[in-house]
């Protein structure tokens, strides 16, 4: 059952077996699970309910409506703009579906460094196994690639580079090329599509779903957390008080507001809640070819290089991304204003985007504070800044491979290469984020796992150090970044989590 | 004057520390300051306590309240007791009018903020996307500084407060006296050029770089959301109900698409 905040009109009590905040990648899975397990479930979500057919594909509408903080989300200093979704089915609604195993060196790293015990690639693998059909995994087919993706596709090809089609939660995509506007077709298999819809069909009864219920606190009650107190606004802007008292409380409001939950309810035991956070900062690399390219024409992320990432390196590197945009979020990498800008955007049909996703250090802080309630502070850390202007120029290799006739930099300072003898221009200007427009859609960390509860917020099985019966469990717990988009891995992990609780309950639940 | 200070307080204490204070508590403390008033003014009244005035000196509690420092020559008496009760019994009233007055005067302080604010957008996404060149339409002839208004409109209320502090700030004769020698505000300088000179200095300062981005960030939403915007450069908007006419079902797929839920 759905109760949008327009539903209430009065304060309201619950109680359930388990309170779970949040409904993305996480939330709506641990919602699944606990159901199935026979637990009553209420799962609180900050943003409104919106059933497909309300996707009307405009960047107006939609960005206002499905994303946090109508996608006015920012680091300090620098600006770097941090999208992530406010909905029920949370950031699955507005990501590309694009759907990356956690990288086997990356599960070791988790095991070995950070002593994150029961994740190994094998033991993953089962949860990966489970999740990837229940949202239609599947590899990008070769008609799927538009000529956006096939320019990096031609690239990687021509300069040897290991690269591969895209594997998304997607059947029958229409190939709009909207999916950060929400999928009005259904054919993107958000959490929406799938479990959120598949525990209100079959579940019902035991998950009460709540909208536009902002988590205040979590109660505390010795080692127990006692449940947690929200607000729900309806649509007259009238809030009432929502109390959910629950045995098991899981956080899973993603990174950012999972961390502003513990600090907020005072849950910040070993003073490490906020700490380590990790963002994939991004430059956008813009070819133009004298051909239209019409990137936004089609699967918007559909190919990637990974030669210089983890996946092939097994270090920390960089994945070049073909990806595309509606016009008001491709404007925003390109530099310059008034005149400059418009004749720039002119050329947006012949534009070709590549992403250069940076497979981060942890150095961002989330705090209490500043307008928004949180602030996350994050600068490109000194050892990634030559990855990430690498990654910048093989990108600008790749397209100018391909025929582009030049290639602008997403640098403040308009920044143009038209040969590799420009490439040292991007050494010039450097990647401080006060330099150059970066985009994240990918924080994670903040609540980190581990086996050391000096240095963890949360134990090897998802559980707040300290606490009997709290849980997080969200990209927050990454203890490092994973270097791949990160929505499978949180997936995944939410299915482990469900199956620790399940086997602790009996302890945990008293 | 209290009244108008308390109706501030609470303001500042619902909108700044608590977001969302009782009214209740607040209506406490609004009768906690009353009572105040009411035992400062009795003791007063009734020459327990002195007043300090004309400092250094003293005066008696009565003969204050009676004439307030003016050589009236007033004493206590049966009558003067009935008035200073009637004079007490009005404090809440006062308490009341004052609160009143306040509110209203902080609805005339919003509205001319946000007619301002409106004024200092519109000039903002002018310079930003002034009409003709690639692409002909201006911010003024898409609507772009209402569109920015109302998403300011949905964004939480703090973010909202912060957005318009910067406008102002960007707006500021100090910073355009910094950035241009002139003593004007933003909105006030003479030509398009002029102030994009004004917005690159923005742009291109470590400090304030953060500030452009999300005041560009804003009109850019204003703007290139438009269609009259992006149908210059063929990009073809929403296409729901039907699928995009360039849908390739594959080579197995014989059948058309459905169109939409």
């Amino acid at each position: 059952m759905i109760i949008q905040g327009k539903d209430v009109s009065r304060s309201v009590t619950e109680t359930a077996d388990v309170c779970i905040v949040g409904s993305g990648a996480a939330g709506a899975i641990l919602a699944w699970e606990m159901a199935e397990r026979g637990h009553s479930v209420v799962l609180l979500e900050k943003g409104g309910y919106h059933p497909r057919q309300d996707f009307t594909q405009r960047e107006d509408q939609m960005i206002p409506m499905l994303f946090k903080n109508c996608g006015l989300q920012f680091t300090i200093p620098g600006g770097i703009a941090v999208a992530q979704g406010s909905c029920v089915g949370g950031s699955t609604v507005v990501n590309d579906a694009v759907c990356f195993r956690t990288p086997d060196t990356v599960l070791g790293w988790w095991e070995d460094q950070y002593k994150v015990s029961d994740i190994s690639a094998a033991v993953m693998k089962k949860h990966f196994e489970k999740i990837e059909p229940r949202i239609s995994v599947s590899e990008v087919k070769p008609y799927e690639l538009n000529k956006n993706s096939r320019i990096l596709k031609g690239g990687c090809e021509k300069l040897g580079w290991a690269a591969a089609p895209n594997k998304r939660n997607c059947k029958q995509c229409r190939q709009c090329g909207l999916c950060h506007l929400g999928c009005y077709y259904g054919t993107k298999q958000s959490m929406l599509e799938t479990y959120i819809a598949d525990t209100q069909a079959v579940h019902g009864d035991l998950v009460k779903i709540y909208s536009d219920a902002a988590a205040g606190s979590i109660g505390r009650s010795g080692s127990r957390a006692t449940g947690v107190s929200a607000t729900v606004t309806g649509g007259n802007s009238l809030s009432f008080d929502l109390n959910v008292k629950a045995k098991v409380v899981i956080v899973s409001c993603g990174t950012i507001a999972s961390s502003e939950l513990l600090l907020r309810s005072g849950l910040d035991v070993n003073g490490r809640v906020g700490k380590r956070v990790a963002i994939h900062p991004s430059p956008a690399l813009i070819g133009d070819f004298d051909e239209e390219v019409r990137g936004h024409q089609g699967i918007p992320m559909a190919y990637h290089c990974y030669e210089f990432s983890v996946l092939k390196t097994g270090k920390r590197g960089y994945m070049l991304e073909s990806i595309s945009l509606p016009p008001y979020q491709f404007s925003l990498p390109l530099p310059g204003f008034s005149y400059d800008h418009k004749q720039l955007m002119s050329r947006y049909e012949h534009f070709g985007l590549i992403g250069s996703m940076l497979h981060d250090e942890s150095v961002g802080t989330v705090r209490l504070g500043g307008p928004l309630g949180t602030i996350l502070e994050y600068d490109v850390a000194p050892g990634d800044a030559p990855m990430m202007i690498e990654g910048m120029k093989n990108a600008a290799r790749i397209l100018l491979s391909e025929g582009a006739t030049r290639v602008i930099t997403s640098h403040k300072k308009t920044t143009v290469i038209y040969g590799e003898a420009d490439l040292g221009l991007i050494d010039q200007r450097g990647v401080s984020p006060l330099e150059i427009n970066l985009a994240s859609a990918h924080p994670q960390g903040g609540n980190v796992m581990g086996g050391d509860p000096l240095v963890s917020v949360v134990d090897p099985r998802s559980k707040v150090y300290g606490f009997d019966n709290l849980f997080v469990c969200d990209a927050s717990v990454f203890p490092t970044s994973v270097g791949v988009n990160p929505q499978l891995t949180v997936m995944a992990l939410a299915s482990r989590a469900s199956e620790n609780i399940g086997e602790d309950w009996e302890r945990i639940a008293r | 004057m209290i009244g108008k200070a308390y109706y501030l307080m609470t303001v500042f204490g619902d909108r700044i520390l608590s977001r969302g204070a009782s009214k209740r508590a607040l209506m406490g403390i609004g009768a906690a300051v009353v009572g105040v008033f009411w035992a400062y003014s009795a003791l007063l009244y009734l020459n327990v306590l002195y007043f300090p005035w004309p400092l250094p000196h003293w005066y008696g509690g009565t003969s204050w309240m009676l004439n307030s420092g003016l050589p009236l020559g007033l004493r206590r008496s049966p009558t003067s007791d009935v008035v200073a009760v009637v004079v007490f019994a009005t404090y809440p009233a006062w308490f009341y009018l004052g609160t009143e007055l306040a509110k209203a005067g902080h609805r005339l302080t919003r509205s001319q903020r946000e007619s301002e604010r409106n004024r200092i957008i519109g000039e903002l996404a002018g310079a930003e996307f002034p009409r003709g060149g690639a692409i002909p339409p201006g911010a003024g002839d898409v609507g772009t500084a209402a569109s920015v208004e109302s998403l300011l409109g949905v964004i939480p209320p703090l973010f909202d407060d912060a957005i318009t502090l910067l406008l102002f700030v960007f707006d500021s004769r100090f910073f355009v006296l910094a950035f241009t020698g002139k003593w004007k505000r933003f909105v006030d300088l003479d030509s398009p050029e002029e102030k994009n000179r004004y917005m690159d200095v923005w742009e291109s300062n470590a400090f304030l770089v953060s500030i452009a981005q999300v005041l560009r960030i804003a009109v850019s939403y204003g703007y290139y959301t438009k269609q009259q915007v992006y149908s210059v450069f063929d990009y073809n908007g929403p296409m729901v109900p039907n699928a995009p006419p360039w849908y390739d079902p594959g080579p197995s797929q014989a059948t058309p698409p459905e169109s939409g839920p």
